[in-house]
């Protein structure tokens, strides 16, 4: 009997034993998966909401904006840039500089949302953190003032910097190498955001574009300032000595690409090369490093790469291509390269910067209404792009083409400047866009620039002079 | 409306004693569970019944004059959740009332929130609620005189399939799924209920010796049931449905290779589903790039998203968000309506007495030695959870948004009603085990 008993028993136990593990193991896949959402909303709230939340089809911006005095904007000097003030009637956003500062502060509309940092700082601007004035303010039925924003850009460069521009299409990037605060930052055309509810139909017409952000979003071909990505490559496989024979042109299978003015070089080296941007030497240079080499130093230099900033800054491009008449435009920026204005201020800080590459940022501190910081925000390396004997090398090879090559026209009195132009072709009958990268002073650099002309022509004779004057307005300021 | 300021102060004051508060109950919840003493078995029903009383009277304040129908519904809440609690002590005698005290918090938190949306949805839903808790009774009281055995499974299966059948002919289509009956007092929707009673024919149909054969059998209805999800545009349900099936098909599968293949099968019939149903794909689209489609087919998704990034830590307080942006926002966003106002940690409050609630239900499952009932338990509770996790997981944009209910939160009479009784049956197996313990000492 006992016998019977235990053949009965046995598969009934298994099968228990082994049903109670299997749920067991059930119960424990449906906890960590509770935990892991509660882990994400946690996430959420501290990396995602706050972009999230200041997207401008949140209607809840709009809806707040009513009882809310937005915060002012200031400089880096404490001047007021942007302020609203209560009337009867309502509240009204004063922008005292609306048309030096349209892009990088935005605007604020109740009908068409916001951009710039008016978009990406709203709910700073909206909510007040002295929660006793919160409070009071809810109790007596006052509005609220919002916080107030610093800025890390300087009202009077800005201003001058965008005097550079007038008339022009382009983008001026000025930088602090080492921390990467945002001094200026110009687009023109512009546009007057106190304007934006009565203009909207005509700015968004505009075939000049007015509301694009050029110097962030405005992708161009990078032309010769490229070179300094390929020289950092040439560099780092050691062929800097290498001598290449220019004749003033090369044909890559019938593909014809010319020197500026067809004028041969003769036999030269990389600095040399460099100082009168010869193409020659770095499409031949270009084709011996081949395609993974270049690919590989502009990824390093963040092409392809996001760059996380205050406001959006599109990707620079650098495409795939492997083959030989590719590689050669590619190796002096033509082709399907493209770059914004952004990202070639932060090649030549990070040139400046010993090869560490730091984070543009453009606001420096939150206060609330009392004047009491209430968060400061501080300087965050990308990364070391590239070891610092390159950068030491290239910033040599710069000052010389300031000193006596192709960028001298970006000279400023009493300073040794270090810059790069760039020509970049824009297809045919159209005139060329300007470009010139550089930094200054060359041994201490405490500002780096970008300057961009639209169909400007030559960079040296059109971006080097305006690199020139807002170089020498920038090093005066503090 | 009250006077707004003096209201706004006390709202935004609130946040913090309800933050307070519901950690406490979920504290006592946890306690109770795992060191079942006497001083958190009786905090945690107290700290309920202050919640319940503390939100209705909140939002009571805020209409202009007190709102009594917002006392009525707490008041008569804190009630039936009192009596409830001694019926279901007598009824069954179980040795805590943890999933009472539960169920009655996230009720509570529904009622008060469909409030806060629409007064209407909340007055039906309370409707609803006192019909949920006498089914909640009925189906115990039904369950002790009737014993699901192997051979009833045919007759499950064919309610199923009849149910089913019934749906399909006479169908209404509401919201773009065809899954609603209109009856002349209501409109139901069958697959709240079908639901049920295809935990039990599963149950019965895995309780025999997985062989092929029966394997083919099984794999077969399951397919009649997805196929005819799918014709009703009811993607949610057949979701539901099969993890649910698959959860189950595990338990039983010793090697393993029945529940890959159904896997495999699933998978398979997902990427066919989304080439072949432009609602499908619409939906996994807006699910993979909102922001792109925020004007359009994301316009939902991203407004939740704006919810929940709106509340932050602590919630904007009650009335003072615009959880209302959000269309559907009381039946399949409501998570995104209660994260906004009482912030992230009001949503994971929900997510841990969720999660107490699996942990429960799966241990009445581990506890009971009938393997149909055993099985069933499972599957009673992974419907609760795989429902409540699809829906939480949807708001937050973590996979394609699927229109299934927020248990015991969401408005909706046929899924509170579907809720109770999936309580009920697992209080009545729950009751089973301790019968066949006290059987085994003797």
């Amino acid at each position: 009997m006992a016998y019977c008993r235990i053949i009965l028993v046995t598969p009934v136990i298994t099968e228990v034993i082994h049903l109670k593990d299997r749920v067991n193991i059930i119960k424990y896949v449906y906890l960590s998966l509770f935990a892991l959402i509660c882990l994400y909303l946690l996430y959420f709230n501290l990396f995602e909401a706050r972009v999230i939340s200041s997207n401008s089809y949140n209607r809840r911006l709009r809806e707040s904006s009513e009882n809310v005095v937005r915060g002012s904007i200031q400089d880096r000097q404490g001047e007021v840039l942007v302020k609203s003030t209560k009337y009867n009637s309502g509240v009204r956003r004063k922008y005292i500089y609306p048309r030096s500062f349209s892009h990088i502060i935005g605007y604020s509309s109740k009908n068409y949302g916001s951009s710039g940092l008016e978009a990406t700082y709203s709910k700073e601007l909206m909510n007040s953190s002295n929660t006793i004035e919160a409070l009071r303010s809810k109790i007596n039925n006052y509005s609220i003032n919002g916080d107030n924003i610093m800025l890390t850009l300087d009202r009077s460069l800005q201003a001058y910097a965008a005097e550079q521009l007038q008339g022009k299409r382009g983008a001026i990037v000025v930088l602090r190498p080492d921390t990467g605060e945002i001094l200026a930052m110009v687009s023109k055309p512009d546009y007057d955001p106190s304007g934006i509810q009565n203009n909207w139909e005509s700015l968004i017409k505009d075939k000049k574009g007015p509301l694009l952000n050029r110097a962030t979003e405005g992708l161009y071909p990078p032309g010769s300032i490229f070179k300094l990505v390929v020289s950092s490559s040439i560099l780092k496989n050691n062929l800097q000595d290498i001598e290449v024979e220019c004749t003033g042109e090369v044909n890559i299978g019938g593909y014809i690409i010319k020197d500026s003015e067809s004028k041969p070089h003769g036999k030269i080296t990389l600095d040399e090369a460099l100082k009168y941007s010869c193409n020659s030497y770095f499409i031949k240079q270009g084709l011996r490093l081949g395609n993974k080499n270049i690919l590989n130093e502009a990824t390093r230099f963040r092409f392809g790469k996001s760059i996380q900033t205050d406001i959006k800054v599109s990707s620079s491009v650098f495409p795939n291509k492997i083959d030989d008449k590719n590689v050669a435009q590619q190796s002096i920026g033509q082709g399907e390269v493209l770059m914004t204005p952004m990202h070639a201020a932060l090649m030549a800080a990070a040139i400046a910067n010993k090869g560490i590459m730091m984070q543009p940022y453009a606001v420096s501190s939150i206060t609330d209404n009392e004047n009491r910081i209430i968060k400061e925000y501080k300087p965050k390396q990308i990364g070391q792009v590239m070891d610092s004997k390159t950068a030491e090398a290239l910033r040599d090879m710069m000052v010389e083409v300031v000193n006596s090559g192709t960028g001298t026209r970006a000279k400023v009195s009493k300073v040794v400047v270090a810059g790069k132009t760039g020509t970049a072709e824009t297809g045919e009958n159209q005139k060329s866009h300007a470009w010139f990268v550089g930094f200054a002073p060359a041994d201490e650099p405490t500002v780096a620039i970008a300057v961009l002309v639209e169909n400007g022509g030559g960079g040296g004779s059109t971006a080097a002079p305006i690199a020139s004057r807002v170089l020498k307005k920038a090093l005066s300021i503090k | 409306m009250a006077g707004d300021t003096m209201f706004e102060v006390l709202s935004w004051s609130y946040r913090f004693i309800y933050a307070f508060l519901a950690s406490g109950f979920t504290i006592c919840c946890y306690m109770s569970y795992y060191k079942n003493n006497r001083i958190w078995r009786f905090l945690a029903p107290f700290l309920n019944i202050v919640l319940i009383v503390l939100n209705f009277a909140l939002i009571s304040y805020y209409f202009e004059p007190l709102d009594f129908i917002a006392l009525y519904i707490g008041g008569g809440l804190a009630v039936s959740y009192m009596v409830s609690r001694l019926l279901i002590g007598k009824l069954l005698k179980p040795d805590n009332h943890l999933m009472l005290d539960m169920v009655f918090n996230l009720l509570s938190i529904g009622l008060a929130m469909l409030y806060r949306l629409s007064t209407e949805y909340s007055i039906k839903q309370a409707y609803f609620s006192i019909v949920g808790i006498l089914a909640f009774f009925a189906v115990i009281v039904l369950m002790k005189r009737f014993e699901i055995q192997y051979k009833h499974h045919m007759l499950l299966g064919g309610s199923i399939l009849v149910l089913l059948l019934v749906t399909q002919i006479w169908g209404t289509e509401i919201n773009g799924s065809k899954n609603w009956i209109a009856l002349p007092f209501a409109n139901i929707q069958p697959s709240e209920f079908i639901k049920l009673i295809f935990v039990f024919f599963m149950a019965c149909l895995l309780n025999e010796e997985l062989s092929l054969k029966r394997f083919i059998k099984i794999a077969g209805s399951m397919l009649v049931i997805v196929i005819f999800f799918v014709l009703q545009r009811d993607m949610g349900s057949a979701f539901l449905f099969f993890i649910v099936f698959l959860v189950m098909l595990f338990t039983k599968d010793i090697k393993g290779y029945y529940t890959a293949a159904s896997a495999a099968a699933a998978i398979g019939g997902a990427f066919i589903s989304y080439f072949t149903f432009s609602y499908i794909k619409f939906r996994v689209l807006a699910w993979v790039n909102p922001w792109k489609y925020v004007a359009g087919k994301s316009y939902q998704i991203t407004q939740s998203l704006f919810a929940v990034a709106t509340g932050g830590l602590i919630g904007t307080g009650l009335f003072l968000g615009n959880p209302l942006f959000i269309p559907a926002v009381h039946t399949d966003f409501i998570f995104s309506a209660i994260c906004e106002e009482t912030g992230i940690l009001g949503g994971i409050f929900l997510l841990t007495i969720y999660a107490l609630l699996s942990v429960i239900g799966m241990e009445i499952s581990s506890n009971c030695s009938n393997p149909i009932y055993s099985t069933a338990a499972l599957g009673l509770t992974s419907l609760t959870v795989v429902q409540t996790l699809v829906i939480i997981c949807g708001v937050l944009n973590i996979i394609p948004i699927t229109g299934v209910t927020l248990p015991f939160i969401s408005y909706g009479g046929s899924s509170l009603l579907s809720q109770f009784l999936n309580l009920g049956l697992l209080y009545y197996i729950s009751s089973r085990s301790e019968i066949r313990d006290t059987r085994c000492e003797e």
